[in-house]
């Protein structure tokens, strides 16, 4: 097959978008950064796209609760956008503010319930980062092959919380947790700040039902090379020479059309 | 009908701003609230809308269906219920008139869902629970809850849809041409900040005239000619002990044409300092001030803080990309008592706190890193603290000058809507506040939006690649008077006034041109491209106003829907304010006493080094580089802190702005807030050398490094001010030609000092902040500033001496004595030079610098970044002086740093750095812990993890 189409949605107040579009370039792709207004106006044609990228930023200003503006849009103006995507085997991926869209819209909830992503716990933005491992049920294609990861977190409002608990246990099972936070050199439970929200059940990506839409809190796209990890790789006893970058999790969404 | 939601949290462990609210009304020494609720209101009007509609709305689009709950009302004008006496309840809306950019997003989206909807108003509900006062609620709230100049409490039955009639704007005839002195002071007071020098000129240019002056005249050249725009002080002519000495701001501009750096590629012309960064790319920096609105509104100062230096980027040339920020903070320690806060000011933890929180807000949501800073503190940035907001951006090497508009040009406003913010604020920043400012000052703050300026940006670069304006600038102080004014000249504009778009209506045509309204940016833009400019604007969803055209006829016109309200020659505007003359005499100064305590013992020694490291100034600033995102854009590599455990402190940031170029950018600041009040002149070298030695300790070359110069100084009608700065500038100019330092940009900061209602005055120390940016071409040469080895020989560069004077163990320990540490700087350009020669060579595993606290704190914070340790030999280290334990270790000579060399590379190290002060004084060991011995006898030996608690602490209990 050609080379996959990866069409990166930017809204008014979105800015992962430059590292998010480099990042699929790099990876392999035709990446192109769309303004969601030419969308609606049809001035791209999404349907020539495999992959669909919401990046990071304040969309609209976070107006009512982050994501919430930007999520009604889609809703209201251009709801077969993420379906077209999901009912043609094609991939979603939503960071951070993407994520909290793409929850707006409601696409990780379960049958038993719904999740949200609220206030950190410290009630503060945090920078920092974090070691997340791939639970051994999850299977979406943009974690294939990673195992444990670092990345950077830079956000205000990534609590994963849900309705009740029987929402994390169905997601838990189905194998729909697809990154999780953790301890950075030891084993057992990660405590905050390694846990850096407060997420429920230290989660830090989910998929939908198809396994084909990914959200995460995290940034793959700010761990590009090895350069921009906090510790000069291989000098670190805790952390592979070879440790998996971020561009992984874009390597594995184009190569999924490659 | 007209329908309320009201949207609000079920648990009160989600409600961030009422656990928020209760600690700061703490810090308003009001100690009996107990708790605080809130919620937002949104007010639907519609004569369409069915209830089930309406809870349509309040469950998709308004309540998070997990955490949220809501409520639906009827309004009827009706008086709500009486509630229980314990809960105060406070509604906050804007005033009728003012635009709602929210409110408009929530209309749309009500629309989108295909419901009828006639207007959306949002309002903030506070619930306060506890025994408070009607005068401690009225307090609350003005000072927490809402700001006048735009919000209002809602009163009871007060409609939420009303409709403002405009009135026609006012203009005022002043007859300045006739005024008596006492008439022109009069008229200057408060308002326009010019002395009677000044005055008389513009009484001689109306009498001349044989005309009235408009207010928006008089008001133009009051902020053209005010300090801020003008810079008085640093165009005065200097004589000092009898000789003369050309201006200040000659002498620092003689050091970079004298330099004559063929990579500087912009300098002092532009709203930022470029410099070469590769064969296709610049880099430009710049840094400001924004020291008093942030005394009398913290959050909302240091917010335009940022979003201002932004827009000096996107200003540049033909407009930058900004990539990364940097603050340098200055505050009062902020566990000061209330009995020692004077009236008319603010706490100076609420002041960290908001300033923080202003600089995180703006910066984050326009997704740029603020990768470096720093946050000192004393006393006296009680009346005002000061904030420098810098940014770095990267633009194309061939629209890195300064366009140059062309007659017949349009002039063209992008971004934000005007309103009253920041009237006066050029001319206000231009006084002394006083116990009374925030009052009367209020509405020289500026309010940001930082989504309006993301737009602007957004619109800009589509713009730039286009290739559709001769030039841009940004709309800083003075607004567009300042801007247009400056754009405009010599050549001349026509500006229809009544074409800029408002946020609410004004009341006075003045106030539509000096304005300091945030976001805007001003275009020169050729009639053919306008449909192509109006076009990119519209998709970016950014508002523009085509408000007139440049001209050739070198004069200042201004219509009011077609009549003249100011015609003003240019030259006289740029070039009529009379020059200063200051005639000066250094007093003979005084050496403080020393003040010794005995040699310490061990204990006291351990002591002094947990003191040390809790001091302000050294202490870790680790949570508040935390709450701004320093990673977005994914081009920071070297973080604010390092290491394994993310802890260890960086010298600098490494930013690699091109995705696909190796070069980088070192960006780092030096800053000392004690020594210029003992010796100006020490300070200024001083801080030149701290910028520097970060940029050498990340492997950067002097030979490509550039400074910026800030300075913060109190009123210069006290004398000793402009002595102060005479001496500061010698330093400056002095390190900087020594060091091949051009100086690319700079900002200047007067009348930092508050009046108490006692008449005492509190004025800031003299600062100069300098601002390093080094382009080094291979990013994988970046050194570390942690220790990431269990092996390896511990080195000191540098030369110490008994240079204790204001130093922050004599602070913690009541002593004083010897001096201000000193530069040599051909010593220390030597030491530069052959350290990085070492590192290109491969041979340094780790580097860090020597300033605040000394070698002692250096290494602590070695050991706090590491999981490794330090042993180190006080008797190996290079000495000048009493070789006290304590003075070795805590001295804060300049020209130092730590240096890490593998044990394979040690004899190549040692020969790379022959003929300079460097010495092995230790090793790596594989412990956690730093051990300090004298001679083989141990002093003392501290954990990591004890260095940490007592580095970490401080700052930890304010943010």
């Amino acid at each position: 097959m050609a080379r996959p189409k990866a069409l990166i949605v930017f809204a008014p107040g979105t800015n992962c978008d430059e590292e998010a579009l480099y990042c699929f370039q790099k990876a392999g792709a035709h990446a192109d950064r769309v303004l969601v207004s030419d969308l609606f106006e049809s001035q791209v044609d999404y349907r020539e796209y495999q992959i669909l990228a919401f990046p990071g930023g304040f969309s609209y200003g976070d107006c009512i609760a982050a994501g919430r503006i930007l999520a009604n849009y889609l809703e209201t103006q251009l709801a077969d956008l993420v379906r077209e995507f999901v009912e043609k085997d094609k991939l979603v991926i939503g960071i951070c503010n993407g994520f909290q869209t793409l929850a707006r819209l409601g696409v990780f909830n379960a049958d038993v319930g719904r999740i949200t992503l609220e206030r950190n716990e410290s009630l503060k933005f945090e920078c920092r980062w974090v070691r997340m491992r791939v639970p051994d049920n999850a299977d979406t294609i943009f974690v294939r092959g990673i195992t444990d990861i670092w990345m950077p977190i830079g956000h205000g409002e990534g609590r994963v919380l849900a309705s009740s608990p029987a929402v994390i246990d169905s997601l838990m099972a189905d194998g729909r947790v697809a990154l999780q936070y953790a301890p950075h050199y030891n084993d057992g439970e990660p405590l905050y700040p390694e846990n850096p929200n407060g997420s429920e059940r230290a989660i830090a990506g989910l998929t939908d039902t198809t396994k084909r839409i990914f959200g995460l809190m995290p940034h793959p796209e700010r761990f590009l090379t090895a350069g921009h990890c906090f510790v000069r790789l291989g000098t670190h006893p805790k952390i592979p020479a070879n440790a998996t970058l971020g561009m992984k999790v874009f390597q594995n969404a184009v190569g999924y059309f490659s | 009908m007209i329908y309320k939601i009201v949207v609000e949290k079920k648990d009160r462990q989600y409600d961030v701003t009422g656990l928020h609210l209760v600690s700061q009304i703490e810090l308003l020494d009001i100690h009996d609230v107990e708790a605080a609720r809130f919620a937002y209101a949104y007010y639907l009007k519609s004569d369409q809308l069915i209830p089930s509609a309406v809870y349509d709305i309040a469950g998709r689009l308004l309540a998070d269906p997990v955490t949220e709950t809501f409520h639906v009302e009827v309004i009827d004008g009706a008086p709500r219920n009486q509630l229980t006496p314990r809960i105060h309840e406070l509604e906050i809306a804007l005033n009728h008139g003012v635009t709602d950019a929210t409110a408009s997003q929530v209309l749309t989206a009500v629309r989108q869902m295909g419901f009828d909807c006639a207007a959306v108003k949002l309002t903030r509900l506070y619930a306060l629970e506890g025994d408070i006062t009607a005068d401690q609620l009225s307090q609350i709230a003005r000072k927490l809850l809402f700001n006048p100049v735009i919000e209002h409490i809602v009163e009871k039955g007060e409609q939420p849809f009303i409709t403002i009639v405009q009135e026609e704007p006012r203009l005022e005839m002043l007859p300045v041409g006739k005024m008596s002195d006492e008439e022109l002071m009069a008229l200057s007071h408060n308002r326009l900040w010019l002395n009677l020098k000044e005055m008389r000129t513009i009484r001689d240019y109306y009498a001349a005239a044989g005309r009235d002056a408009t207010d928006v005249e008089i008001e133009t050249l009051a902020q053209t000619w005010s300090e801020h725009c003008s810079h008085k002080v640093f165009r005065a002519r200097l004589v000092i002990d009898g000789q003369p000495r050309e201006s200040f701001i000659k002498r620092i501009k003689k050091v970079t044409t004298t330099l004559n750096k063929p990579w500087c590629l912009s300098t002092f012309v532009d709203n930022s300092g470029v410099i070469e960064f590769d064969d296709n790319w610049g880099v430009c920096f710049k840094v400001e001030t924004h020291n008093k609105p942030s005394s009398i509104e913290p959050f909302g100062g240091a917010h335009t803080g940022a979003g201002g230096v932004i827009r000096d980027i996107m200003g540049t040339g033909l407009g930058a990309k900004p990539v990364a920020n940097t603050d340098v903070l200055c505050f009062a320690p902020p566990d000061m008592d209330w009995k020692d806060i004077p009236s008319g000011l603010l706490h100076p933890k609420r002041v960290m706190q908001q300033v923080v929180a202003g600089i995180e807000d703006y910066g984050n949501k326009m997704g740029i890193p603020t990768v470096n800073g720093g946050v000192c503190f004393s006393e006296r940035f009680l009346g005002v603290p000061l904030v420098y907001a810098g940014s770095v951006g990267v633009i194309e090497k061939d629209c890195a000058l300064k366009g140059q508009p062309r007659p017949g040009d349009r002039i063209v406003l992008i971004g934000g809507l005007t309103g009253r913010d920041g009237i006066h604020g050029a001319t206000f920043s231009s006084g002394e506040l006083t116990h009374m400012s925030e009052t009367i000052s209020s509405q020289s703050v500026q309010i940001g939006h930082p989504l309006v300026q993301k737009k602007a940006l957004d619109a800009l670069l589509d713009l730039k690649q286009e290739r559709l304006f001769h030039a841009v600038t940004d709309c800083g102080g003075g607004g567009l008077s300042s801007s247009v004014g400056e754009m405009g000249n010599p050549g001349g504009v026509t500006v229809e006034l009544s074409h800029v778009p408002l946020k609410y209506p004004l009341p006075f045509v003045s106030e539509y041109w000096i304005s300091e309204s945030q976001e805007r940016m001003l275009f020169a833009v050729p009639s053919e491209n306008m449909d192509l400019f109006r076009e990119i604007c519209r998709r970016h969803d950014v508002v523009m106003a085509d408000i007139g055209q440049f001209t050739d006829n070198g004069k200042l016109t201004l219509r009011f829907k077609d009549k003249d309200v100011a015609v003003l020659d240019m030259e006289f505007l740029h070039e009529g304010c009379p020059h200063r003359e200051y005639d000066l005499k250094n007093p003979t100064s005084a050496l403080r006493p020393e003040q010794f305590l005995p040699p310490p013992t061990a204990d006291a020694l351990t002591e002094g080094l947990l003191k040390t490291l809790a001091h302000l100034d050294v202490c870790s600033k680790e949570p508040v580089a935390r709450v701004y995102d320093h990673e977005v854009q994914g081009k920071t590599l070297v973080k604010p802190y390092m290491g394994g455990k993310q802890r260890g402190p960086s010298d600098g940031a490494v930013l690699k702005p091109i995705y696909d170029s190796n070069h980088g950018v070192i960006i780092a600041n030096g800053i000392n807030v004690r020594y210029g009040l003992i010796d100006p002149y020490r300070m200024g070298l001083s801080v030149v050398d701290e910028a520097v030695r970060q940029v050498v300790a990340l492997g950067g070359s002097i030979d490509y490094t550039a400074i910026l110069d800030n300075f913060s100084l109190p009123s210069p009608e006290n004398l000793q001010t402009v002595l102060d700065l005479n001496r500061v500038v010698d330093g400056l100019c002095e390190a900087a030609m020594a060091y091949g330092l051009p100086i690319i940009s700079g900002k200047d900061s007067f009348y930092n000092q508050f009046q108490t209602d006692n008449g005492a005055v509190i004025a800031v120390p003299p600062v100069l902040l300098v601002s390093s940016i080094c382009v080094i071409d291979d990013v994988d040469k970046v050194i570390p500033n942690y220790i990431y080895s269990p092996q390896g020989r511990l080195y000191i560069v540098g030369l110490t001496r008994d240079e204790l004077e204001a130093s922050c163990y004599f602070a913690q320990t009541g002593q004083s004595g010897t001096s201000i540490p000193t530069v040599d700087l051909d010593i220390n350009k030597n030491v530069y030079g052959r350290l990085h020669r070492a590192m290109r060579d491969g041979l340094v595993m780790t580097a860090h610098d020597c300033s605040d606290g000394g070698l002692a704190v250096a290494a602590a914070e070695l050991v706090i970044g590491s999981d490794y340790g330090l042993e180190i030999d006080l008797a190996r280290i290079p000495y000048e002086g009493r070789k006290r334990p304590d003075f070795v270790l805590f001295s804060e000579s300049n020209g130092r740093l730590l240096v890490v060399v593998d044990a394979a590379s040690a004899s190549a190290f040692e020969a790379t750095m022959a003929g300079v002060p460097c010495a092995q004084i230790g090793s790596i060991i594989p412990r956690n812990e730093l051990v300090i011995t004298d001679g083989g006898k141990k002093l003392l030996s501290l954990s990591g993890e004890k260095l940490y608690a007592a580095w970490h602490a401080p700052i930890a209990a304010i943010i």
